[in-house]
């Protein structure tokens, strides 16, 4: 009895060194950099998401969460600018996820390439350059910064982007674009959907097109467009008043394309589908 | 019964029996009687309509990456194995790595270009050869694909599946935008499509390379 | 369910491979590769039409056929031949479509939601004159377009009733509604299209 008693007590004393061995493996690391104005920060995450937040001070603070020991977590700083990357001390068939959390400086410019993801950004003013392959990509509350966003198949989700350049590109994610506004936004999908919800403010250059997904477009009555749309082997639908132009620099086919102008027609806003459907509608 | 009453019955009596009141209308009403004549015309029509097309080689493509990474086949003994269609795993080393990638993905983009302006513009005169696009050889293509998927499987095993599935989207993209300007070379739309397709071709491969590590 | 159309004979055995269907499913349950192949080859084209069909999409439709032939794939070892292998698919492949419309938005397919305006719910206000404008044989091509043009919960319906040849108990049990909804709705359905029918009867003999 004594003897299977001991024995008890020493498989529990092993119980329990297992689990704080799993537990030391979820490893959270925090870095603490200080920048000047125009700062730029790169993150590489083969595995695992990257949340970046603009906020006011010239910090930059990145805390990044690995579950196992055989991933390892570099950041460094050279002048005013700082890499983080993940990278692996060997292959495993376990866990080598890492999550990254990362606040910069609002002015910032932030580059992330995390294959999986997800990567998420919001309250910048400073540039992004986001790139996922099955990674889906949020971004909100950007102005006065250029986006670039591009994925494989990621999903791709801009809200309230305002004043600069935006383009995505993504092969199969499906784009969807909520008070998204500025000089020249363009979107590029071979068969993603792309979703429009906005009113093209800006007096931009908007330009639309995939090869067979649909696209949906949404905007109020106030908006001031010149409008093309056009699919090549799909159909166009419209639900929005337009004036229709005198001297359409395409020819318009019925059911194929249509073209018109709304109040001053300040922006430029061009939709162009292969083989999807392209639909417009009034808010 | 007058009209309103039988139509709003309809629904329920179409295609089952009436009573003696509905059966006396339709026989009395020749706009019913029409009506309902129409609607199984519409009726009769849809049974003949017979599933007419095919979905497109992606799809295949789709199932198959699906059901080898789910582990759901296994070759038996004389039995009949996947027949390559589109992509298949070249058994060349990738020798020069990233560079060669990147070669590849500018040559196609340059040979996509040349071609593109080789079509002439809608002012100019078409070319002798307009209408005869610059031949890609389809094995050199191919062999380019196979090449970016190896690397991609070495590197990112997880997201060969998405690759190859992206590679036959855009290859699809290509194929299509590229019929369309041969059909009509002076469509600067289906032009622009196929530019568009070439880059985001170049892009996947771009993407792959840097999977690769190269 | 009425069965397959097409040539049947010719779909039983494919050329080159020399396997009937039966044997391409017993083979598919041990995990042949090529047998996957052979019943794919069989049975895509009445898998996708039905999928386009009742989406309207072409992506769409290729997406969901790819499902239902994965979804087959990975339940083809409990198929026990109650039913005719192609029954079973054509229910799964229905399933499949109904969910995905399902979380696109339940209003999409909604039976309780009136998806027209408010004069096209009640009897017909126009007892005029006769109107015979649809007798003889309607044309596939229109016909196929008009099915197009209808919204999404007219279309199922009627894809599935006067395309497919469910009976209504079995749309009513598939979509979670009761027969007479079925009903109601395949009227409105048959309705639009009839209209729609006429109005592309009337553009054509205008330009003449």
């Amino acid at each position: 009895m004594q003897s299977m008693s001991n024995g008890v007590k020493w498989s529990l004393v092993a119980v329990g060194l297992l689990a704080v061995a799993a537990f030391a493996a979820d490893n959270r690391r925090e870095f603490r950099y200080t920048v000047g104005q125009g700062a730029s920060v790169t993150v590489t995450n083969e595995s695992g998401p990257v949340e970046v937040r603009g906020s006011a001070g010239r910090q930059v603070v990145i805390v990044a969460t690995t579950h196992s020991d055989k991933v390892e977590v570099d950041c460094n700083q050279r002048g005013n600018r700082i890499q983080a990357t993940t990278h692996f001390l060997q292959r495993s068939d376990g866990p080598d996820r890492v999550e990254y959390q990362i606040l910069v400086p609002q002015d910032a410019s932030v580059t992330v390439r995390a294959p999986s993801g997800p990567i998420t950004a919001e309250r910048m003013r400073g540039d992004l350059t986001l790139e996922g392959d099955a990674a889906g990509i949020d971004v909100r509350d950007v102005s006065n910064a250029h986006v670039h966003v591009r994925t494989i198949s990621g999903p791709v989700s801009l809200g309230n982007i305002s004043n600069g350049h935006v383009e995505v590109t993504s092969l199969s994610g499906s784009v969807q674009l909520d008070a998204v506004s500025g000089p020249k936004v363009s979107v590029n999908t071979a068969k993603g959907s792309i979703r429009y919800h906005g009113d093209f403010g800006e007096g931009g250059d908007y330009m639309l097109v995939n090869h067979s997904g649909n696209i949906d477009v949404t905007l109020p009555a106030a908006a001031s467009v010149d409008l093309t749309a056009r699919s090549i082997a799909g159909s166009v639908e419209n639900d929005f008043p337009l004036i229709q132009q005198q001297h359409p620099t395409s020819p318009i086919t019925p059911g194929h394309s249509f073209a018109g102008t709304s109040n001053s027609g300040a922006s430029t806003v061009q939709l162009r589908s292969f083989s999807g459907k392209i639909r417009v509608k009034k808010q | 019964m007058n009209c309103a009453e039988f139509q709003k019955a309809l629904p329920g009596i179409i295609e089952s029996d009436r009573n003696a009141e509905e059966e006396a209308h339709l026989k009395s009403c020749a706009v019913c009687s029409d009506l309902v004549q129409d609607l199984r015309c519409i009726a009769e029509s849809a049974k003949l309509l017979l599933p007419m097309q095919d979905p497109s080689p992606r799809v295949w493509a789709g199932i198959r990456s699906a059901l080898e990474r789910e582990g759901l086949v296994r070759p038996l003994a004389g039995t009949v194995r996947f027949r390559p269609q589109g992509v298949v795993l070249s058994p060349r080393r990738w020798v020069t790595g990233g560079s060669l990638l990147a070669v590849a993905a500018l040559l196609l983009l340059a040979i996509g270009i040349t071609w593109f302006f080789n079509q002439g513009t809608r002012d100019s005169q078409p070319v002798a050869t307009a209408g005869v696009p610059v031949a890609i050889p389809a094995s050199s293509v191919d062999e380019d694909d196979a090449q970016v998927l190896s690397a991609v499987q070495r590197r990112s095993p997880a997201l060969l599946a998405t690759y190859r599935e992206n590679l036959d989207t855009v290859n699809a993209y290509i194929r299509d935008a590229r019929r369309t300007v041969e059909q009509d070379p002076y469509d600067m739309g289906a032009r622009d499509h196929l530019l568009r397709a070439y880059n985001q071709k170049a892009l996947l491969y771009e993407m792959a390379l840097a999977r690769s590590g190269e | 369910m009425r069965p397959e159309k097409g040539d049947l004979a010719q779909a039983r055995k494919l050329a080159g491979t020399g396997l009937s269907e039966a044997e391409a499913i017993d083979r598919a349950k041990q995990g042949d590769a090529g047998s996957f192949e052979v019943l794919y080859s069989l049975h895509k084209r009445r898998v996708y039409s039905l999928c386009l069909r009742m989406t309207g999409n072409t992506t769409e439709a290729e997406d969901l056929t790819q499902e239902a032939f994965l979804q087959l794939y990975r339940k083809i070892g409990t198929f026990r031949g109650e039913s005719a292998f192609s029954t079973w698919l054509h229910r799964l492949a229905v399933n499949v479509v109904l969910m995905q419309l399902r979380k696109k938005g339940l209003n999409e397919v909604s039976l309780e939601a009136s998806m027209d305006p408010p004069q096209e719910d009640g009897p017909k206000k126009d007892f005029g004159a006769r109107d015979r404008v649809l007798t003889g044989a309607i044309d596939r091509v229109n016909l196929e377009r008009a099915i197009e043009s209808l919204p999404p919960g007219y279309r199922v319906i009627f894809v599935l009733h006067d395309v497919e040849g469910y009976e209504h108990n079995e749309i009513a049990e598939m979509m979670g509604c009761s027969i007479g909804n079925s009903k109601s709705q395949l009227h409105k359905a048959r309705m639009k299209l009839r209209d729609l029918l006429r109005a592309n009867r009337a553009e054509k003999a205008a330009r003449r």
